[in-house]
């Protein structure tokens, strides 16, 4: 009876105070797999992201409903649940990109040493995780140097290496492409697929093209009586194919939206 | 602009008159002091300001014009206030930033406000009859270079408290996110990325205070004791530069008085060095992590 949903979110919803952001959501979320959560500017995607690992408590007034498990045995949404070490089961890579104004080091270390990782094995979880997003050749000689030095693109990349340095079953991407130049854009969309099989990707994009060349899955987000909820989900080759509501059709055949 | 070039003209050059009127004070005082302090400044005389072992600029028999016992109280006060004022206005700031909700941020900021528009006459008055006898219980005489560390040191908590909150506010929000993200403590928050990144601001802050510290006069003067030597502890008495002039210039003449000008030329340069390290510093001290 072994579910292969990595995370199971059923009846979820997230209100800021009287607005309602996100309406009764429930999506299961595969193994290993990279699901794409796409639709219009303002439909809940980002809010549905931030709760699955309880960013949203950052925010006052914010109050979560429903059910988000990990693993089938964590109930993210409980109150008792210990949030940091959730936080490093699941990371998350933002939009614009936010590396430490220190050095390309400390914004390993910092993190690093917080969750007990023992200081000697530090330097090889950085360079591991520099190799993964293919950033080591480029900065292996500057590590002490500020991470701001760094290219916007450069940037983004050692931002999914500080992600992937704690280890995480899950990396959140929100929108991790758009503040970027094209062709930065792509290096990170490649090193975000080179994800697939190993770490479990939920991420948010308005690139539908990007979500249908890297997309296992694939969910549409949609503004239904004045909240946002899930309108269409399923695998993403068949979703973009055979869409079964309407506005989602409209919205991934690239006529509306 | 184009319609009416003439009052465009007379409020450039009355702007301008008046900024350069503004700038050029600090010239003239430097100036003013500087004219005054030249009976002193002739050669010969300069030695002794830094080599008279004592102050007794008005003795007939012995006059004796040793400015460092004074030079090294002014410090020696603003370090102590220093010492005092900044843990406790960076603590408060990070407390009031990270642990106490908004609205009581705001109450805080105000009060602050206020404590910083306290004449130092009534700091004075407070160390004079509040301090000044307890400290005086614990080690006489209590008139001291410690009870002028203290009032100094509140009087500058508020300068330090407000330029370290404004600082830690201007911390990046997506900085603070990806703390949050990565599973950071709200500890670890604070001492490796908030206070790095705002360090900057709470330094400037610091220099502000200290430039205000050594030039404070009345509230030092009431509670230091103006006994011009060097102190062997925190509990002996002490006499600032800025207790010197006050004290004396109402009755100073000639010789005296130029070198009571050379004393304020001294604490002018002093402010000036401070201010300007203030402004020529490296602004983003994080680009030179190590």
């Amino acid at each position: 009876m072994k579910s292969t949903s990595r995370i199971s979110v059923s009846g979820l919803s997230v209100r800021y105070g009287a607005h309602e952001a996100v309406r009764d959501v429930s999506l299961a979320i595969p193994d290993g797999k990279i699901s794409a959560l796409v639709g219009p500017s303002g439909c809940g995607k980002s809010t549905f992201l931030h709760a699955l690992n309880r960013l949203t408590d950052l925010v006052p007034g914010c109050v979560v409903e429903g059910s988000i498990r990990l693993d089938d045995d964590l109930e993210i949404t409980a109150p008792t649940t210990d949030v940091l070490a959730l936080r490093r089961h699941i990371g998350m890579v933002f939009q614009k990109p936010n590396p430490f104004p220190q050095s390309i080091r400390r914004n390993f270390e910092i993190p690093l040493r917080e969750h007990g990782v023992d200081r000697k094995e530090i330097p090889a979880i950085i360079e591991r995780c520099l190799r993964d997003v293919g950033l080591w050749d480029e900065v292996s000689d500057r590590l002490d140097r500020s991470a701001l030095q760094l290219s916007g693109g450069q940037q983004q990349r050692l931002c999914i290496a500080r992600a992937l340095a704690l280890d995480p079953k899950v990396i959140l991407f929100d929108e991790p492409c758009s503040a970027l130049d094209p062709l930065a854009s792509g290096v990170v969309e490649d090193h975000i697929a080179a994800l697939r099989g190993r770490v479990t990707v939920v991420i948010v994009t308005h690139n539908l093209a990007q979500a249908r060349r890297i997309a296992d899955e694939l969910a549409v987000f949609w503004v239904r009586d004045g909240a946002g909820t899930i309108v269409e989900t399923g695998p993403a080759s068949k979703t973009f194919e055979s869409p079964t509501d309407p506005d989602a059709a409209r919205y991934l055949s690239g006529e509306r939206g | 602009m184009c319609r009416s070039p003439r009052t465009d003209r007379v409020v450039q050059v009355v702007l301008g008159g008046l900024a350069l009127l503004a700038g050029g004070l600090v010239l003239l005082i430097f100036v003013f002091l500087f004219l005054g302090a030249w009976p002193a400044l002739e050669p010969g005389r300069l030695p002794n300001l830094f080599t008279d072992e004592t102050w007794r600029p008005g003795s007939q028999r012995d006059p004796q014009f040793g400015l460092l016992p004074m030079l090294a109280a002014s410090v020696l006060v603003t370090a102590l206030a220093t010492a005092i004022a900044a843990p406790m206005g960076i603590a408060g700031a990070v407390f009031h930033r990270f642990y106490l909700p908004d609205r009581w941020e705001k109450a805080n900021h105000r009060l602050l406000e206020l404590l910083a528009g306290v004449p130092s006459v009534v700091f004075g008055f407070w160390g004079l009859t509040v301090l000044v006898p307890a400290i005086n219980h614990l080690h006489p005489p209590g008139q001291s270079l410690l009870a002028a560390g203290i009032v100094l040191g509140l009087m500058i908590l508020p300068t330090i408290a407000i330029t370290s909150q404004a600082a830690l506010r201007a911390v990046p929000e997506n900085q603070l996110l990806a703390a949050a993200g990565l599973g950071l403590g709200r500890a670890r928050t604070i001492l490796s990325i908030a206070l790095p990144a705002a360090k900057s601001g709470i330094g400037a802050g610091i220099l502000l205070a200290i430039a205000r510290a050594i030039g404070e006069t009345m509230a030092v003067v009431m509670v230091c004791g103006n006994i011009a030597e060097y102190p062997s502890s925190v509990f002996d008495p002490v006499r600032p530069v800025t207790s010197t002039i006050a004290l004396e210039m109402g009755y100073a003449t000639a010789s005296h008085k130029a070198l009571l000008y050379t004393a304020g030329l001294v604490l002018m340069l002093v402010t000036a060095a401070l201010v300007g390290w203030l402004s020529f510093r490296k602004p983003n001290p994080v680009e030179s992590a190590t």
